[in-house]
């Protein structure tokens, strides 16, 4: 659990997704723009925020960590549509997982250790922004080669 | 937090000695503490982990989250740390460890209805004027608080500080919204649009619940104390009217309309009768039926209520 927040630096923004639009129109209308904007100003800086750790495209290819991240990424992708995610769940997970990766760079890594950090960032971004929760096995259904028992997850 | 396998990092045991349980947030028990390292008290937020392995609830989470980013503002309640513990039963434990502040707006409330003093005004102008101040942050950072009610707004008596506290229902704009759980969320704050069973929300029930807690600072007694959800709605519409689609449109198609009573608007000032002419004026805005009126935080802290208070330390 010490790894809970990654040791990002404390009271950092959180990712946020921008991907959903507000659907009632009408509820815009007494709004400011001026206030929006302000809004607007802040997720850009959040964003920046929520970047990895500067060199990290070296150090993916120094790891042969890309074509791994895109076998996940087809993943995510794949759970997205099976279990009728938003996008924004894709995003969120990749960001989680390449922001964990940043910063704790190892030479060490192995596919299991990739596969499990992927089940934890998608449960994580569930978690945090879906109505309804999935549980580890669930997730785990669609690809893994062997199941992770939930405890280790 | 400290990296792990590192020698000086503490269990919640060892960093913290409980001193006594001083309430229950939405998911969990509340303690006083004493920091031993530097003695300083906290508020000690607990939260069982689930049986099924399931890690951290989406609740603790989604606080977590929010609180590290909204704790900059002093009118949020400040996340100093997250430790990790064992039960009695050893079983894992979650602590969230927060400033301590002495007492509540319920209780703060509570404590003018038993003495039958009436809270001053400066004082109902000020702690208004750092909830708007806090609210209007949190908006502005897409956080929705969904949960406004005196219980969690922590106050200093020395200072009157106020900050808002209890961010586990707390949501981002953009994420969906599962509806209110019945039996753990009070009615009596609860926006209209909400209760008529609206899914999509805007910062405008925060505005209302807002209004609602300024209505009860100046009476001292809540100002819709429905205890179910038709009730609610009725109390309500006694005060303000019946809504139809001349002054709400759109009203008839929330999933929950029905045919209610019919009732005529009554002025505001029958329900609170001693506040003045601009607060009625706020507060009638922080209350209009249709959200896209009802005033914003940002907003409502440049209102002329607040023209002859003192800012500087707020």
């Amino acid at each position: 659990m010490d790894n809970l927040l990654c040791d990002e630096v404390w009271l950092s923004k959180s990712a946020n997704t921008f991907e959903e639009v507000i659907s009632d129109p009408v509820a815009l209308k007494s709004y400011e723009n001026e206030e929006f904007e302000e809004v607007f100003a802040v997720c850009l800086e959040k964003e920046v925020l929520c970047l990895p750790e500067p060199d990290y495209t070296k150090y993916l290819h120094y790891n042969n960590f890309i074509f791994p991240s895109c076998r996940v990424i087809q993943w995510f992708i794949k759970c997205r549509s099976h279990f009728n995610l938003s996008f924004g769940i894709v995003f969120l997970t990749i960001n989680y997982l390449h922001r964990f990766v940043s910063i704790c760079q190892c030479n060490d890594w192995e596919y299991w250790m990739l596969e499990l950090l992927s089940i934890a960032c998608l449960s994580i971004a569930i978690k945090l922004n879906e109505i309804s929760g999935l549980s580890l096995h669930e997730i785990q259904v669609t690809n893994c080669h062997y199941i992770h028992h939930s405890l280790f997850i | 937090m400290e990296k792990p396998g590192g020698g000086g990092v503490l269990s919640a045991k060892e960093a913290f000695e409980k001193l006594e349980k001083v309430g229950e947030g939405t998911y969990g028990k509340v303690y006083r503490a004493r920091e031993k390292a530097t003695g300083k008290i906290v508020a000690l937020k607990k939260t069982r982990l689930h049986e099924d392995e399931e890690g951290v609830p989406p609740t603790t989470l989604r606080e977590v989250s929010i609180l590290r980013m909204l704790s900059r503002d002093p009118h949020v309640v400040r996340l100093m740390d997250v430790k990790q513990g064992q039960n009695k039963e050893g079983k894992t434990v979650l602590y969230l460890v927060f400033e301590y502040m002495d007492t509540d707006l319920k209780k703060f409330i509570r404590s003018f209805r038993q003495t039958g003093q009436t809270v001053p005004p400066q004082t109902i102008k000020s702690l208004m004027y750092q909830l708007c101040k806090g609210v209007a942050f949190c908006h502005g950072h897409g956080i929705l608080h969904r949960d406004l009610k005196p219980h969690n707004l922590l106050m200093d008596p020395k200072t009157m500080m106020l900050k808002i506290a209890d961010l586990g229902l707390a949501r981002a704009f953009t994420v969906p919204i599962k509806k209110y759980t019945h039996e753990i969320l009070t009615l009596w704050y609860r926006a209209p649009e909400v209760l008529l069973g609206a899914t999509h929300y805007s910062m405008a029930v925060d505005i209302w619940s807002v209004g609602c807690i300024f209505a009860e600072l100046v009476t001292k007694q809540a100002l819709f104390p429905g205890d179910s959800e038709l009730q609610q709605l009725l109390h309500i519409f006694r005060l303000l009217g019946t809504p139809n689609e001349d002054v709400w449109p759109g009203v008839s198609k929330l999933m929950n309309w029905h045919e209610y009573p019919q009732w005529n608007p009554q002025s505001l000032s029958t329900a609170v009768p001693s506040l003045d002419e601009l607060g009625l004026d706020l507060l009638s805005q922080m209350l209009k039926y249709e959200p896209s009126k009802r005033i914003s935080a940002k907003k409502a802290m440049e209102h002329a209520y607040f023209d002859d208070l003192d800012k500087r330390h707020l």
